[in-house]
């Protein structure tokens, strides 16, 4: 195996929750013309329509946690896939939003990039 | 007496606990006045008091008698007059001890006579109250005390309550250990709707004594434990994220908060508390958080989920007959799945085993523990965050039938209500395109119904000193209700099998379906009609729903009039354009049937392909 993807899996995750937390319409590199978001109700495709999207979302300081992290190689060449399970804190608020997501990466050139983002909060 | 009366009196401001903006709600202020109390005390004393008759005393006066009788045998009468019939002074002393007391001192000489003592029997056969009676005695109590008005429960000093007093239920320790929680049942069982309870003025110093109320009340809003004896933040943890709709809370007169000067500690002490209890507003009177942000936060920005998206129509229909084929037969027999995974296929679990936020009242009474047993999970959990070594991460992917087989038979059995209740459940499903497959991730809830085949704690048990830690050897995790996510990759395989390539499984404790209730049933509904056709692939035979405007995103559904509703339908029906290009046609189009066709038969050969549906 010549890319670790567990590695790449978590380091992704962690690049991905600190830009969204730190500045979220930076997300955009991170997805291309063909990525699909799935935010709770909404469908988006497209880069520029998901972090339009993201960038939207009614809060100003957001925080992700990360609770737990698997991944597997999802095809010959290389796609990973990402279930996470994490908190989300919102405008300092001490209680967090659970949620999961998943993640399609799919290899780029040296990097990756998100296929597809499913989004949920859990409520609990 | 009316002690609904002093209940009130006891706490007569009780609109302090729904009045967030009165900030002067300083200790006594709230809480009645202090000489009520007093006299109060003074009227409980009576009647918690044995009555005891004295003979022999007239060689002087009977103040001098009662003030010999303190200073000798240190017992206090109180009350003392005498008996003008019979010449017997006759008073009372504090408790049966002190009446004990006094007897012993029978004959002692007093002004040149013996001084007889003699208790006056009156209590004695309620004091041995049978089990019924004492039902019969905390239920009265709890009326007594209950303002069904303002649903609040009024449980101030309890101890000196004279009806209980008299019945003895504080006589000992043990019973008093024993009272509360009895006093918790018979509110259960009486179904007692309390949102408000005050405790104040009950010598408390931990939640031990008390802690049923929150299994009783979980509901309860507002909290005194005004003039308690509470000094560590730590027994609060008792009832850490078991109180998730308190409020406010009131701890003044308590040392914790009363001796502490440094604000540091002040502030530390409330971040714990607003991190124990969620939902905490007001604390002393004083607005911790804004509660507006609060309950936006709490209700979530993000309203209106749909529990199901599918890319189309195709994938509609082959993820739910997989679906419900697939939930049937784990919880059937998980052995029947195996034609669906070949050798490259790959299963994972991870457990999320933090605490809850909010309690989800629906399960709490027969799921006590809240489903938060993890320990048929956790020995196979492949959490990346935890599991660092390469080997175990290795280790704990299934590949091929073998070892998936396995991994299932580790799992407890399960039940999926997916048939009767398909709206604990959410789904989510794509193509996949590179495999020409779909990717299908559920949520839902399932629950335990039986240990695992296979334990999955018996492998590493033999694994030298690590075994340790693992869940005690016979001691088998409690069965519950448990959520869960689920990411399937399935790919066709040869004559129009499926193969399940890839399949993510998280457990976390039970959620309910909150974060998807708000929706149309319909969609729900689809999934388990899907069942009927035990073919993977089936779209033939099936009829094909006709969607309806209740399928549209709620959030575009908000900006459209119902006439326009039914126009999109009907144009994402028939042009098979996306979402986003059926608006614009419409809005282009004014919003016109005819209109919309011509221009979009004018139009159709030049539109981008991403302008139509997958």
């Amino acid at each position: 195996m010549s890319v670790d993807f567990n590695t790449v899996a978590t380091e992704f995750c962690h690049f991905y929750y600190q830009q969204f937390d730190s500045d979220r319409t930076q997300l955009g590199n991170l997805y291309r013309d063909q990525s699909m978001l799935t935010f709770e109700t909404s469908q988006l495709q497209g880069a520029k329509d998901i972090v339009e999207k993201l960038v939207s979302l009614p809060f100003q300081k957001v925080a992700h946690r990360i609770s737990t992290l698997d991944a597997q190689p999802a095809s010959p060449s290389g796609d990973i896939l990402v279930m996470v399970t994490g908190e989300l804190l919102i405008d300092e608020e001490q209680n967090a939003q659970r949620y999961s997501q998943v993640f399609h990466l799919i290899p780029d050139g040296n990097s990756y990039y998100v296929f597809n983002d499913i989004f949920r909060l859990n409520y609990s | 007496m009316s002690y609904r009366g002093r209940g009130r009196g006891g706490f007569h401001n009780q609109n302090n606990f729904n009045n967030r903006n009165n900030n002067n709600n300083q200790n006594n202020g709230a809480f009645g006045n202090p000489q009520n109390h007093q006299n109060q005390a003074e009227q409980f004393a009576a009647q918690n008091s044995v009555p005891i008759e004295i003979v022999g005393w007239n060689g002087a006066s009977p103040a001098e008698c009662i003030s010999f009788i303190s200073r000798k045998c240190r017992v206090a009468v109180s009350n003392y007059n005498v008996d003008p019939g019979s010449g017997i002074l006759k008073g009372y002393v504090k408790n049966q001890n002190d009446a004990a007391t006094l007897m012993n001192w029978n004959g002692v000489k007093f002004a040149g006579q013996s001084l007889k003592f003699s208790k006056v029997n009156v209590g004695s056969q309620v004091q041995s109250a049978t089990t019924s009676n004492a039902i019969e005695v905390i239920t009265n109590f709890l009326k007594s005390r209950y303002q069904p008005d303002i649903k609040l429960l009024n449980l101030t000093n309890v101890k000196s309550d004279p009806n209980l007093s008299a019945q003895g239920f504080f006589g000992s320790i043990s019973t008093s250990s024993k009272f509360f929680p009895a006093l918790m049942k018979v509110a259960e069982d009486n179904k007692l709707d309390v949102l408000s309870v005050d405790l104040s003025a009950n010598e408390l110093s931990d939640l031990s004594s008390i802690s049923t109320l929150a299994h009783t009340f979980p509901q309860l809003q507002n909290l005194s434990l005004m003039n308690n004896n509470f000094n560590k933040l730590k027994v609060f943890e008792t009832w850490r994220h078991k109180l998730n709709f308190l409020r406010e809370l009131i701890l003044g007169g308590n040392p914790l908060l009363a001796n502490q000067t440094n604000p540091a500690e002040i502030n530390k002490i409330k971040l714990e508390l607003m991190k124990s209890f969620p939902r905490l507003v007001v604390l002393d009177g004083e607005i911790l958080r804004n509660e507006q942000l609060l309950s936006t936060t709490l209700s979530l920005p993000f309203t209106g989920s749909t529990s199901m998206f599918f890319q189309d129509e195709e994938i509609r229909n082959m993820s739910t007959n997989f679906i419900s084929n697939y939930l049937k037969l784990w919880d059937g027999n998980r052995g029947d799945l195996m034609i669906l995974y070949q050798s490259e296929s790959q299963f994972s679990i991870q457990v999320d085993s933090s605490h809850p936020y909010l309690l989800d009242t629906t399960t709490t009474t027969s799921y006590s523990n809240g489903g938060t047993d993890f320990g048929n999970y956790l020995s196979n959990s492949r959490n990346l965050t935890r599991v660092s070594s390469i080997k175990s991460r290795i280790s704990r992917v299934a590949i091929g039938q073998e070892q998936i087989f396995k991994a299932f038979n580790q799992l407890p059995k399960t039940r999926h209500d997916l048939m009767t209740n398909p709206d604990l459940f959410s789904m989510e499903c794509f193509r996949f395109p590179l495999l020409n497959g779909i990717m299908i991730v559920i949520h839902g809830s399932f629950e335990e119904t039986a240990q695992p085949e296979t334990d999955p704690n018996a492998n590493n048990a033999q694994n030298g000193p690590r075994g340790r830690f693992n869940h005690p050897k016979h001691k088998k995790p409690a069965l519950s209700k448990k959520s869960f996510d689920r990411t399937f990759v399935v790919i066709p395989g040869p004559n129009g099998s499926m193969i399940v390539a890839s399949d993510l499984l998280s457990i976390r404790p039970h959620a309910g379906k909150d974060a998807w209730n708000t929706v149309a049933k319909v969609p729900a509904a689809a999934i388990a009609s899907g069942t009927a056709s035990p073919a993977p692939v089936a779209p033939v035979g099936v009829p094909q729903r006709v969607p309806t405007p209740a399928d549209l995103p709620q959030d575009i559904k908000a900006n459209l009039n119902p006439l326009q509703q039914e126009l999109l339908v009907k144009i994402l029906v028939e042009t098979k354009l996306n979402m986003q290009y059926s608006i614009m046609l419409c809005e282009q189009s004014n919003w016109d049937y005819q209109q919309c066709t011509i221009n979009f038969k004018n139009s159709a050969a030049t539109l981008p392909r991403e302008a139509f549906a997958a």
